[in-house]
């Protein structure tokens, strides 16, 4: 049970940094554009 | 405070001094692949692994693509990390027949060596064994340094690019600080530990029979007491000067002993602590040479580097001067310095290492990332106690982590500029780039991304009797100073425990972990931004208006900023631990 808690976790941050990535990318460009 | 004390600090600033510039020209050299006297070598070794992985080094990556390279492979490494702890009583090279690690701890581990931070809820003798502690440990005490200092070129990169859309490649910045950084400066300072006496073997644990047997009483969970005579002491071995070497080197900290460096096998000598210490300081101190190189710009590297200094040596004034105090509440006791003893307070700190080697050691382990310890940080007087914690809360740039500490700081030299463009009304620029609102508003999401979970996670902590509280050792103040350190300890990806808390519970494993990973990458990635928005800006000529950034002016400036921003935001919970304490130790009361 722990372990698949363990694993699930580290999946999902990981999964939540990249969008995190792309959420501050998406503010850039937004910047960019002017809007 | 001795004269003898002063000179030995004054040593290892004065070598932290003379290696700076070489040590950062070499590395701007090897990051911007220009030749080095280890190519005849290295090249070839590094073309192989290219091929193998197929690795395309001429392939240039946006900050996005690097951003998301570098999660993919600390997710997968911190997977594999995990496996084999919870695999290695099947794995080889367990002559002690060490268990699995439980699945939160090995969890924890995992997060705790992929991030750079090393906090340890074990003991690592009787917990892990040597496969586990150099396949994952250790590889990881390379890779997660290796990972801070090529994310710190990518800064620098974006900083001194002009309108270029890329930071480089995180395969090759990666390879090429383990290649030509890490891993020979590591052959080195190795065989100089074993010089000193570290032990590196893979025997099983001697077995030693004590010459006066102890009676050793110890109360179970029911109240039961149980007294028992040990005739037999157990001395831990293993190959712990190879990576005492990277657990300096790259600022990790994570002790081969439960001990770290106040084990004598770990850090025997006062030579090899010198060492130890100046081996936490060799590479961030550098990189401030190889941002003035990099960026055409010596005098700011120097400036920055100046800016580093004065907070180190207001970190050490502070703890030495109060750990070199007598105890107010100890009466009798004779606490003055003298030809026999230090004098002070010795109390959780190794008689061969004394007051300064103590104060400095700390001071060194908090400014940067490191984490490792030869004394304990939870016995310090509360001032004496506060500096390692507020070196970390200030975000470790103080030289800092390696890489680690200087995207950190340049960071703050953002904001600094940005402050100073308001102040005289116009765009600010930094080495001739404009400063916009992008690049604050990621300025800005570094810096409060620290505090937030630092503060919410040890507020959760102390509402929660339960999960939070029942493993603390101490009440009051100093209470609240063990967990406020155990959760910015591990956000800063420090790594060092203040001591009083037992981190080995459901709550502190899962949460520790997640301030570990939040703390970490959470904050890298807004720094990439950053860099990535820097390099696609044009280049301004200097004009009149520009503010210099290769000036004391800038030095007092950028201390000030940081100092504010500490501050402000964490005061109020320093106010509450450590300087509560010393107001009521001086009205008689302990904790």
């Amino acid at each position: 049970m722990w372990d698949v808690i363990c694993i699930a976790a580290s999946a999902a941050f990981f999964v939540l940094a990249i969008g995190y990535t792309l959420a501050c990318e998406r503010l850039g460009q937004r910047k960019a554009g002017g809007q | 405070m001795t004269a003898n004390g002063w000179f030995q600090i004054a040593l290892f600033f004065g070598v932290i001094l003379l290696v700076t510039k070489p040590v950062g020209i070499y590395m701007a050299r090897v990051f911007e692949r220009e030749r080095t006297w280890l190519d005849p070598l290295l090249r070839p070794l590094e073309r192989l692994i290219y091929r193998l992985t197929g690795v395309d080094e001429t392939h240039e990556m946006r900050w996005t693509e690097y951003s998301i390279v570098m999660l993919v492979f600390s997710a997968v490494t911190l997977l594999v990390t995990y496996g084999i702890e919870r695999l290695q009583h099947l794995l080889p090279l367990n002559p002690e027949k060490l268990a699995a690690v439980a699945p939160d701890l090995a969890f924890n581990t995992a997060a705790s060596f992929t991030t750079n931070t090393n906090w340890q809820n074990y003991v690592p003798e009787t917990t892990m064994s040597y496969l586990t502690q150099m396949v994952t440990l250790a590889y990881h005490n390379f890779f997660s340094a290796a990972i801070g200092m090529a994310v710190a070129v990518a800064f620098i990169r974006g900083i001194s690019r002009r309108e270029s859309k890329t930071l480089g490649n995180f395969w090759v910045d990666t390879t090429r600080a383990s290649l030509w950084v890490l891993l020979p400066t590591c052959i080195v300072v190795a065989l100089a530990f074993v010089s000193q006496g570290v032990v590196q073997n893979f025997r099983p644990y001697d077995h030693a029979t004590l010459v006066e047997p102890q009676k050793v009483t110890t109360t179970d969970a029911a109240g039961k007491t149980t007294t028992q005579v040990v005739t037999t002491q157990t001395i831990a071995q293993g190959p712990v000067a190879s990576q005492e070497a990277i657990k300096m080197l790259g600022t990790n900290g994570g002790g081969f002993f439960n001990t770290n460096s106040a084990h004598p096998f770990e850090n025997p000598t006062p030579l090899s602590n010198l060492l130890q210490i100046i081996v936490i300081f060799i590479i961030p101190a550098g990189f401030t040479a190889t941002l003035g190189r990099m960026t055409k710009s010596p005098n700011h590297g120097w400036a920055v580097f100046a800016a580093m200094a004065v907070l180190w040596f207001a970190g050490v004034l502070i703890s030495y001067s109060a750990e070199a105090k007598p105890n107010p509440l100890l009466h009798g006791v004779d606490q003055r310095a003298s030809l026999t003893q230090s004098g002070g307070n010795m109390e959780g700190k190794e008689v061969r290492f004394g007051i300064a080697n103590s104060a400095l050691f700390a001071t060194v382990t908090t400014d940067a990332s490191c984490g490792a310890v030869n004394s304990m940080h939870d016995s310090f007087m509360p001032l004496g106690g506060m500096v390692p914690l507020t070196n970390i809360l200030l975000g470790e740039i103080i030289f800092g982590g390696v890489g680690a500490g200087m995207y950190g700081m340049l960071v703050f030299v953002i904001i600094t500029v940005f402050i100073a463009g308001l102040m005289v009304g116009r765009t600010p620029e930094y080495l001739g780039k404009k400063i916009q609102a992008y690049d604050v508003q990621m300025s800005m999401l570094y810096v409060l991304v620290f505090p937030l979970i630092i503060l919410s996670l040890a507020a959760i902590s102390l509402l929660m009797p339960n999960w939070g509280l029942s493993s603390l050792a101490n009440t009051g103040p100093h209470g609240l100073s063990e967990i406020l350190y155990a959760f910015t300890s591990a956000t800063g990806n420090n790594g060092s425990a203040f001591g009083g808390l037992n981190g080995n519970t459901h709550w502190y494993n899962m949460s520790l972990s997640a301030a570990m990973l939040f703390g970490r990458f959470f904050m890298m990635v807004p720094m990439l931004a950053v860099a990535g928005s820097l390099a696609t800006k044009k280049v301004a000529p200097p004009s009149p208006g520009t503010f210099p950034v290769n000036t004391p002016l800038f030095t007092t400036l950028l201390v000030g900023v940081i100092l504010i921003v500490g501050a402000l935001t964490f005061f109020p919970a320093l106010t509450l631990g450590p300087i509560l304490e010393h107001l009521l130790m001086h009205s008689g009361r302990t904790f």
